[in-house]
């Protein structure tokens, strides 16, 4: 072999060789730089592999719901049932009973020739121990099919026979039961199904089951236990309670996606082996109906942002690291100068800094990946409380191995620039054992500016059009730009800095001087300071956010009851007299000391069976609003003369109150148009069939608006005088009544005024009430102080390092300069000055410059939020928290000052001027 | 083997301008070892510098064998260094991080050499100046004289004929001095071509031809095989 491949291995191989000798010498400098690659490496390793590991990926589905053979696992729906190739997704028509015999025999007819269905019914149970309970699934199927057997995994013990059952490990170590002891067993819930009337008997034990079984089974039958099918099925109201029935698919023929759909047209759903493991393209998926499953552009929304803080985190680690490595290249300045003599290129020269770069860089990863793999284990260890949690350790070997090679290019690209200075450096110059740094030239700085500016603007731009890939790509390139112009802003610093004292005059021309070792650190700080700021800004915008977003019910304190809006036919939307005393009565009971309550007269007319009457207003403005209620909110239009203003929380009371008095509505600004009305609409909705009856009628009525256009909202509002009512003819019922407490209530006693209503008023389907009882709360400031201390602390945390690194550097070479001024007749305290205003320079000039750009990097994302959908989203503007960023510009820098200051000794060894 | 013909080097400009050599002629030979003395700042750096690749003049040529130094880029020059010109300084000679023999293999393995063959010549090399045992040790572990001996095993290992050494005994006692000129000696009259740069008179002693320069220009020069007596001439003395 010879000629440039050559060449190019005898280089690398020197390069290595050199690099990891170098490592090896250098050890601080080594585990600084390897800590700062391998803690990257690290959490990305451990996040990705713990993020697989709980991800059910279809081998382990397979593996837990079908065991090693099954072929598939079915669920009865109804015929016509659609789904997804996952099961995770299905669609049903209209309920149709079925006969359970129908039922099976079509599915029977719809497998693959040479497969047969093994039946398997589950319910919901509850299993008694000594003293103990505990609720689990319980199934039951063919345990003599070896197939189904195999798929019921047991920790120990035997497969249950007749007048056994096996049970989940986890459910008999909660119950203090083992393999040879008696459980009795009844029916969870609600019995619908009169077959499985009664308790289900007592049965022994015969094995502990392993954790995830198929069906989720904590009790496994065999097919003579006590569950029985259902008469029929497919119409069954949905319950927890009720038997499922479904059948394992045994046999040698894979179920298809054929399969699937002709056992989908037959009734049942079905998870496929043969289907997850290979599953159809989305097109021949009828539920999916030709819409695509993934949305780029929402993938881009997503992950855009992300990737943009991800990137500039790995910004922020390179011009850690970098000055590191300029202090190792400066350091082997000499070594490097001996290279050159012996025929080293420019390229041999930055290969031998790289060299040490890619050396710690593959050593740091390859731990970072041993040590992330770990973790994940022990975190799945931990959660699974065994070990056999390693079970379902699963490396994402591609993706790890992307992160090995990130963690590679972070160092390499942290060696880059001191490789390139170290290649450009003058030869002649180092061996005669002057400094080699060759001229500074003025382009990267100009550039650096312009692609700042460029790359901020578009960052505003995009966060302004929703544009979050644009947006993501401005901030990467504002950083980046002013990353290269770091230097050019010192060396404009170095030029001004003639009227400065001594220490600082000197701090800053030996900055601009040696830039090429200045311009990383003052990176470093700006980019931390810049995530900082960008930080807080984003931060103090999203609690304004979370503020706007909220509701006012009334008044802190006061108690309200009102009718739910359920949107069941049966529902009561209004109170007739008979509730309200009735409410009253309750509330005298059960809360004595809510004093009187009013009642609150709305725009709304009783509902006539399924049909109600609402009145609500036509927007003006296409904006959106935050939007939250609790229980016993009382939705506007409210009926008032002026005097429920303060109990409901109206914003601008004053305001609101005169406008009643002189006969206007008060409104929400979104609710004004630009003529000084408010358009309401009377509309009539069939609860039971989901449409409207008639035509909606509108009317206008002259409005004010209160309050802020961005929140939070006062859900009473409109409010509306009486006569203007009566003008427009509009219907009114008692939409609620409210109390104001002079104490406020217990939750204890909330909760059981609740009850008394639940049982006065009945409850849905689910157990929601449908009069609710709340008192209402003051919208919350959350506690961003703690956030924002984080965020500060952590990026300071960066910041001081890098200007501690920085300022190291400095000291260190400025000692023969500092040897010349101590032999003028310099004080020992300007060695400690020098030092502190080495530190300052650094510090300062990073925090000023990252902190404005921070500030231009969290608008931009805050802007993203507020345009992100079509309407925009008023809850989202740009609050700056100027006394944090105030902080950040003072109190880091005087912290790297005062640091420095005190761990500068005052004497200065004496050094030659040579290079090391 | 080294030829330099009316050879200017300008360092600056303007009011800085230094005028580092002027018009200075000089050859080398094979198998001769000559010398270059002459006080600090006379230019014997820069024309050690010029001689190998490391500086190109501002004016007239170099010649090494048949390359024109000047005419050639970077890459040509670090080439020229690579296969042609060692290098010899007063002290730190040696890439710390390698060992000694690793130090020797450096040329040839950046100009393409396998490690193997690279490491037979460097042991070959080392073995030519004594120093075969010390194949293994990092410099920090080896003597002033040891690290000397490595060094110029080095700017004579593989086909470099030309050694450049700039006071290659300035960091050394008397008795090592001695002994690394005897080894820079045995070397030349083994076939290399050797310049010598030094500001000890014994240690010039050990050249062939000796130059004088002050001030950038060549003032005076000793003819071949001058000996001990002949050491200074007449217009030195002057």
């Amino acid at each position: 072999m010879s000629g440039r491949l050559a060449r190019w291995r005898g280089r690398w191989r020197v390069a290595l060789r050199h690099g990891a000798r170098d490592a090896r010498r250098h050890k601080g400098r080594t585990t600084l730089v390897a800590t700062m690659v391998a803690l990257p490496v690290l959490v990305g390793t451990f996040a990705t592999t713990a993020l697989w590991s709980v991800q059910e990926s279809p081998e382990r589905r397979v593996e837990t719901e079908l065991g090693p053979r099954l072929q598939a696992a079915t669920d009865y729906a109804q015929p016509g049932v659609q789904q997804s190739p996952d099961h995770q997704g299905t669609m049903t028509g209209e309920p149709v009973s079925v006969p359970f015999a129908d039922a099976e025999a079509a599915v029977g007819a719809a497998l693959p020739a040479g497969d047969s269905l093994v039946r398997e019914l589950r319910r919901s149970v509850v299993v008694h121990g000594p003293g103990l309970e505990r609720s689990t699934t319980a199934l039951q199927t063919d345990l003599g099919d070896p197939d189904v057997a195999a798929a019921f995994a047991l920790v120990t013990g035997r497969t249950p026979r007749a007048g056994e059952a096996a049970l989940s490990a986890a459910v008999a170590d909660e119950l203090g039961v083992a393999v040879g002891d008696v459980v009795a067993v009844e029916p969870d819930g609600d019995v619908r199904d009169d077959t499985q009337a009664g308790d289900l008997g007592e049965v022994t034990i015969s094995g502990l089951l392993a954790r995830s079984q198929p069906g989720a089974a904590g009790l496994l039958y065999p097919a003579d236990g006590p569950l029985r099918p259902p008469a029929a099925v497919g119409d069954a109201e949905f319950s927890p309670t009720a038997v499922a029935v479904g059948w394992f698919v045994s046999g040698d023929a894979p179920v298809t996606w054929d399969d699937v759909l002709r056992l989908n047209e037959a009734g049942a759903t079905v998870v496929s082996r043969a289907v997850l493991l290979d599953p159809p393209p989305d097109e021949a998926v009828p539920l999916f109906g030709g819409a695509p499953q993934t949305d780029p552009a929402e993938l881009v929304r997503t992950w855009g942002p992300v990737g943009a803080v991800v990137a500039v985190a790995l910004l922020e680690a390179v011009l850690l690291i970098g000055p590191a490595f300029a202090v190792g290249a400066r350091r082997s300045a000499r070594s490097l100068a001996l290279v050159a003599a012996n025929g080293g290129t420019a390229r041999s020269l930055r290969a031998m800094v790289l060299g040490t770069g890619v050396v710690i860089g593959v050593g740091a990863s390859v731990l970072g990946v041993l040590l992330g793999v770990a973790g994940a284990g022990a975190l799945l260890v931990v959660l699974d409380q065994s070990l056999r949690g390693l079970r379902f350790l699963t490396v994402p070997w591609l993706q790890v191995l992307g992160i090995l090679v990130v963690g590679v290019l972070l160092a390499t690209a942290a060696a880059w620039l001191p490789a390139r200075g170290a290649s450009r450096a003058d030869v002649v110059a180092v061996l005669a054992g002057r400094r080699g740094e060759t001229a500074h030239r003025r382009w990267p700085a100009v550039a650096g500016a312009a692609v700042a500016v460029a790359g901020f603007a578009g960052a505003v731009a995009a966060g302004l059009a929703g544009r979050p890939l644009l947006l993501a790509g401005g901030v990467v390139v504002g950083e980046l730009g002013l990353v290269l112009a770091g230097g050019g802003i010192v060396a404009l610093l170095g030029r001004v800095a003639g009227r400065l004292p001594l220490a600082w005059r000197f701090a800053l021309r030996d900055a601009a001087r040696h830039r090429s070792r200045t311009a990383p650190a003052v990176a470093a700080v700006l980019v931390a300071c810049a995530g900082a700021s960008g930080g807080l800004v984003y931060s103090a915008s999203q609690a304004l956010h979370d503020y706007r977003s909220q509701s006012v019910m009334a008044a802190p304190g006061t108690l309200l009851v009102a009718p739910a809006d359920v949107g069941a036919p049966d529902a009561p939307t209004s109170l007739e007299q008979a509730q309200v005393d009735a409410v009253r009565a309750l509330v005298a009971e059960v809360a004595p000391a809510a004093g009187d309550l009013r009642t609150i007269t709305v725009l709304r007319a009783p509902a006539e069976g399924p049909v109600t009457t609402t009145v609500f207003t036509e927007p003006a403005a296409g904006v959106s609003t935050g939007f939250s209620s609790g229980p016993g909110a009382v939705f506007g239009p409210v009926v008032d003369d002026g005097s429920l203003v303060d109990v409901l929380g109206i914003p601008d009371a004053d305001a609101a109150r005169a406008a009643l008095h002189a006969g206007r509505a008060v409104v929400a600004p979104a609710d004004l148009w630009p003529d000084g009305s408010a358009h309401l609409t009377v509309s009539r909705w069939d609860r039971e069939a989901s449409a409207e009856v008639g035509t909606a009628r509108t009317f206008d009525l002259p409005a004010v608006a209160v309050g802020d256009p961005a929140g939070p909202t006062a859900l009473a509002l409109p409010l509306v005088p009486q006569e203007l009512v009566a003008t427009a003819d509009a219907p009114t019922a008692v939409g609620g009544l409210l109390a104001s407490p002079t104490t406020s209530l217990s939750t204890a006693q909330v909760e059981t005024l609740q009850a008394a209503l639940d049982e006065r008023f009945g409850t849905d389907d689910w157990g929601s009430c449908r009069v609710c009882a709340g008192v209402a709360e003051a919208p919350g400031r959350g506690d961003e102080w703690f956030a924002l201390l984080l965020i500060v602390g952590g990026a300071g945390l960066l910041a001081l390092a890098a200007a501690w690194i920085a300022t190291a550097l400095a000291a260190t070479e400025s000692r023969p300069d500092l040897a010349t001024l101590a032999a003028v007749g310099a004080a020992p305290g300007t060695r400690k000055r020098v030092v502190a205003a080495q530190a300052g320079t650094v510090a300062v000039v990073g925090a000023v410059i990252g902190t404005v750009s921070g500030i231009a990097l969290g608008a931009a994302f805050v802007l993203y939020e507020r345009h992100r959908y079509d309407l925009v989203d008023l809850t989202w503007s740009v609050a700056v928290p100027w006394p944090w960023l105030g902080a950040t510009v003072v109190v880091l820098p005087v912290l790297a000052v005062t640091a420095a200051w005190l761990v500068t000794r005052s004497r200065l060894v004496l050094s030659r001027r040579l290079a090391d | 083997m080294l030829r330099l013909r009316r050879v200017t080097r300008v360092h600056g400009y303007g009011a800085a301008e230094v005028h580092a050599l002027r018009g200075v002629d000089l050859d080398v030979a094979m198998g001769e070892l000559v010398a270059v003395m002459g006080p600090s700042g006379s230019g014997k750096s820069t024309l050690l510098h010029l001689a190998g690749g490391l500086d190109t003049p501002t004016a007239g040529t170099v010649h090494v064998g048949r390359d024109d130094v000047g005419a050639l880029d970077a890459k040509g020059r670090a080439r020229l260094r690579r296969r042609h010109v060692g290098y010899v300084f007063q002290d730190l000679n040696l890439v710390p991080a390698l060992t000694a023999l690793e130090n020797v293999m450096l040329p040839l393995e950046l100009d393409g050499l396998s490690a193997r063959r690279a490491r037979s010549q460097a042991t070959a090399a080392l073995a030519e100046v004594g120093t075969d045992d010390l194949a293994d040790r990092f410099p920090d572990d080896m003597s002033g004289g040891q690290a000397q001996r490595v060094a110029i095993a080095r700017a004579l290992v593989g086909p470099r004929r030309l050694v450049l050494a700039d006071e290659p005994t300035g960091a050394l006692d008397s008795v090592t001095g001695e002994a690394v000129m005897r080894v820079l000696r045995a070397r030349v009259d083994a076939g290399a071509a050797g310049l010598l740069v030094t500001h000890d008179a014994r240690h010039a002693a050990w050249a062939d031809r000796i130059v004088f320069l002050r001030d950038g220009l060549v003032v005076d020069s000793t003819g071949a095989d001058p000996g001990p007596d002949h050491l200074l001439s007449g217009a030195v003395r002057a």
